[in-house]
């Protein structure tokens, strides 16, 4: 599914003290399948892009569509993963996957049973790599494991597009890079459309078709920056010319951060 | 595993070790909990020898006549009369039917400030308009000393149990109450967010959120509470009746037999050590999760 954001903008009117302005007028098309991500310093906005996407705040201004349709109906359900795994820490691996299909109205209902839906979150356990691992609790796990499960919840109600809130920033260095290439496998056998936030540059280039840059205060995209490198991505790609020189065109991008 | 297998068995390595990292984990708490099991040993000796000790001073004290028997009955004194009423107890005698009377009163009163306390709890937390209308009298109340109570519930219940079950309600319903509170707003920001992403219903947030993420606040109120009730059932017999450990203790003193009294107050904290006990072990089978969530977060 496509996403279509046009004119987007966000402004929160506090109570008491200054109204602010996260988002100013902006305007992004990612098509279905693509894989893009947006990188901007802390309080640009990307945060309050990713939950009006996600249907929790209403934009002042403008409109957003996945596949065609406004953000907030209730059939648009983008998947979404955290920072955090955000895990229930009574349930296991299994029983955490399969929560979106345990919630809303009528959700046995609509997810054709609880065999099936059982099913369907062994062979999401089995596509990340966690088969075996069902029955653990997630304080038995790792963070890259764990973060693994978040994304097999994610995945869990069909979604065709994923909404990433710096998804691996917490987890360390080795790990992040491993989940990087794990993650693209996941998203090459599922093609489904990534919006992913992150501040790390390397991230982006290594993982996306496309960088959108924003700025803060307020947040506006103020570069579109394809990347050019082949896929499947392979760890050897870091540090060749073709990355260095898209890395460069980044930075370059970036400017404006440290103007 | 399947299709990482196929794909790229390098992460499956990765998998393995990150799994691997998990065990050495818990294989070196368990090396800790060995090491501070013997921490706990070496502990109760010392507790025993500081027991013996005070135990000790205060038995020569008192047989000497520095301090007055009378006024201080020796240890030995209060050992005799706590092995008496021990035997009544373990042979169906007087004091075993005062025994079962306060645990009737302390368990009941108890599980009816269980009920009150996380039902009016919830209601506060869920619905802000009754929050508004009413927290601020139930914070009133609590600064109430209610255990000034005790005589207008023997006018109002009489002599029996019902007076002693309505001051252990009183004073430990509060804890619970404010705990279940405190626990229902647990739940952080980013669960509310997926939660609400999911459509998820308010009863389905309630039961499958909230609810267990405010256990161990719930347990901690409970902990407090079973104290409170010991505590609110003695003093109801303080007041009023004929039965129960609370009334041992007063009917000793009234004819002055101290040692009398003491072992009743022995078994008055007996009992309370063991319902307190019984929470913190129930809490732990509940909440299996909580020693170990740190690491979720992490």
């Amino acid at each position: 599914m496509d996403i279509e954001i046009s004119g987007l903008g966000k402004t929160y009117v506090p109570r008491r003290g200054e109204r602010i302005e996260a988002l100013r007028d902006v305007t992004a098309s990612i098509r279905s399948g693509e894989f893009v991500t947006v990188i901007g310093p802390s309080g640009c906005g990307k945060s309050t892009m990713l939950d009006i996407l996600a249907g929790l705040t209403t934009p002042s201004a403008g409109t957003a569509t996945i596949g065609g349709r406004r953000v907030g109906d209730p059939s648009v359900r983008p998947g979404l993963v955290f920072q955090r795994p955000v895990l229930l820490p009574w349930r296991t691996a299994l029983d955490n996957v399969v929560l979106p299909a345990q919630v809303g109205r009528n959700p046995s209902a609509r997810n054709g049973g609880r065999r099936k839906v059982q099913e369907r979150g062994q062979e999401l356990l089995d596509l990340v790599g966690l088969g075996a691992f069902g029955g653990k609790y997630p304080w038995e796990l790792s963070g890259g494991m764990q973060q693994r499960v978040a994304i097999a919840r994610a995945l869990l109600l069909e979604a065709r597009v994923m909404c990433m809130d710096e998804p691996f920033a917490a987890l360390d260095e080795l790990s992040r890079e491993q989940m990087h290439l794990e993650f693209l496998r996941i998203w090459s056998s599922q093609r489904f459309t990534v919006l992913f936030v992150t501040h790390n540059v390397f991230e982006s280039v290594f993982l996306s078709d496309r960088v959108l840059v924003m700025t803060p205060r307020p947040g506006r995209v103020v570069a579109d920056v394809p990347i050019d490198l082949p896929r499947p991505r392979k760890r050897e790609m870091i540090g060749s010319d073709r990355f260095s020189k898209n890395l460069r065109r980044l930075r370059e991008a970036m400017r404006a951060f440290w103007e | 595993m399947r299709s990482g297998s196929s794909q790229s068995p390098a992460l499956v390595g990765g998998d393995a070790q990150e799994a691997g990292g998990a065990r050495r984990l818990r294989e070196q708490e368990r090396a800790e909990r060995r090491f501070s099991w013997r921490t706990g040993a070496t502990n109760l000796v010392l507790q025993v020898s500081a027991l013996v000790v005070v135990l000790g001073a205060w038995e020569i004290l008192t047989a000497t006549g520095a301090i007055h028997s009378i006024l201080v009955p020796r240890p030995s004194q209060i050992a005799v009369a706590f092995w008496e009423d021990l035997v009544e107890i373990f042979t169906g005698g007087d004091m075993l039917g005062h025994f079962n009377t306060t645990l009737i009163e302390v368990v009941v009163g108890f599980l009816a400030s269980v009920v009150l306390g996380v039902g009016i709890g919830a209601l506060l937390s869920e619905f802000q308009l009754v929050r508004r209308a009413i927290y601020p009298y139930i914070l009133g109340a609590n600064a109430v000393p209610r255990i000034a109570f005790a005589p207008l519930f023997i006018i109002w219940f009489g002599f029996d149990l019902t007076p002693k079950i309505a001051m252990v309600i009183t004073i430990s319903t509060f804890p619970i109450l404010v705990n279940t509170m405190a626990g229902l707003s647990a739940a952080d920001r980013d669960t509310l967010k997926l939660m609400r992403s999911l459509g998820t219903t308010r009863w389905q947030l309630f039961w499958k959120v909230r609810m267990p993420f405010a256990l161990p606040y719930l347990f901690a109120g409970l902990e407090t509470a079973i104290i409170f009730a010991s505590v609110g059932a003695i003093v109801a017999e303080f007041t009023g009746g004929s039965r129960g450990l609370g009334f041992v203790t007063l009917a000793a003193q009234e004819l002055f037999r101290l040692p009398e009294a003491f072992s009743a107050i022995i078994l008055i904290a007996l009992q309370a050590i063991i319902l307190h006990r019984v929470i913190v072990v129930a809490g732990r089978k509940v909440i299996f999760w909580q020693a170990d969530e740190a690491k979720v977060t992490a």
